[in-house]
């Protein structure tokens, strides 16, 4: 079983529990930045497996809001 | 503090910020163990005008997550994760993940000083969060609540304290060629902390 949500619902839970966020594409992933941190290897592909969302949710200190904008990061 | 952060009282007495954070969850048993784990990384980065050696000590949480994957959660340096379908393609694959983080950051860098400063930075910008995780599980491995299955029984074992935290940024482009020795060489480590 493989556990993936597009970037197109990455963004929408960003855009609700880190308002203000901003990302940038580098050579080998994307580079997002809120509150002041930086997360540094969120892949670039349109399908992203959940994981890579809950460690950048729990390094922006978002992860209880992010579990309700993205039920899937519950399971 | 960040909207909606609190602090909550664990089983343990520890006390965590309650942001999402689930320490518990590193001592529901064997299948849902969380291993602390510590390693150490020596890599040469080409930048724009300068050649850099990069040395960290760092550590990070591994688990098998729902999706049946392992998942190498990053503390030190803690802005990155990757996942494999065992425990040490996992690894591998954070390995590999840490140098393109690196070769990124040498790319955005218009001279060594703005490479060092953001490699200090990216080494050190830890979230609370996966370093009190780090904490329980090595609580919970320490107590033997968490009893290592293979291949975390077969790893070397060793004291935090004997492998501090640290990210070293040298340029080597400058240093005399009569002052490169073999005995800086770091070999790739990955290790579990000692128990008791």
């Amino acid at each position: 079983m493989s556990a993936k949500v597009s970037f197109k619902e990455i963004e929408t839970m960003m855009d609700i529990c880190a308002p203000g966020w901003t990302y940038r594409t580098s050579n080998h992933s994307r580079v997002v930045k809120y509150n002041g941190l930086v997360y540094r290897n969120l892949p670039k592909q349109d399908e992203i497996e959940v994981g890579f969302v809950r460690s950048m949710a729990r390094h922006f200190n978002i992860l209880d809001c992010a579990k309700k904008a993205m039920p899937s990061l519950s399971t | 503090m960040v909207p909606g952060v609190g602090v909550s009282q664990t089983l343990s007495g520890a006390r965590f910020r309650n942001n999402g954070c689930n320490p518990l969850a590193a001592i529901r048993g064997r299948d849902m163990a969380h291993y602390p784990v510590m390693f150490t990384f020596q890599d040469v980065v080409s930048g724009n005008g300068f050649l850099s050696g990069v040395t960290m000590a760092g550590r990070a949480l591994m688990c098998k997550e729902s999706d049946g994957k392992w998942w190498v959660y990053g503390v030190h340096p803690g802005g990155m994760a990757h996942f494999g379908e065992s425990a040490m393609e996992a690894f591998s694959n954070f390995r590999t993940s840490y140098r393109t983080v690196l070769f990124d950051i040498a790319e955005e860098a218009s001279n060594f000083d703005a490479f060092k400063t953001e490699v200090d930075r990216f080494y050190n910008e830890v979230g609370e969060c996966e370093e009190a995780r780090w904490e329980e599980a090595l609580e919970a491995l320490r107590s033997g609540k968490v009893i290592p299955e293979e291949p975390f029984s077969k790893l070397p074992r060793h004291k935090p304290e004997s492998r501090p935290c640290k990210v070293q940024v040298e340029r080597l482009d400058q240093i005399a060629s009569n002052r490169f020795s073999s005995k800086d060489n770091v070999s790739d480590t990955f290790e579990l902390p000692l128990a008791a």
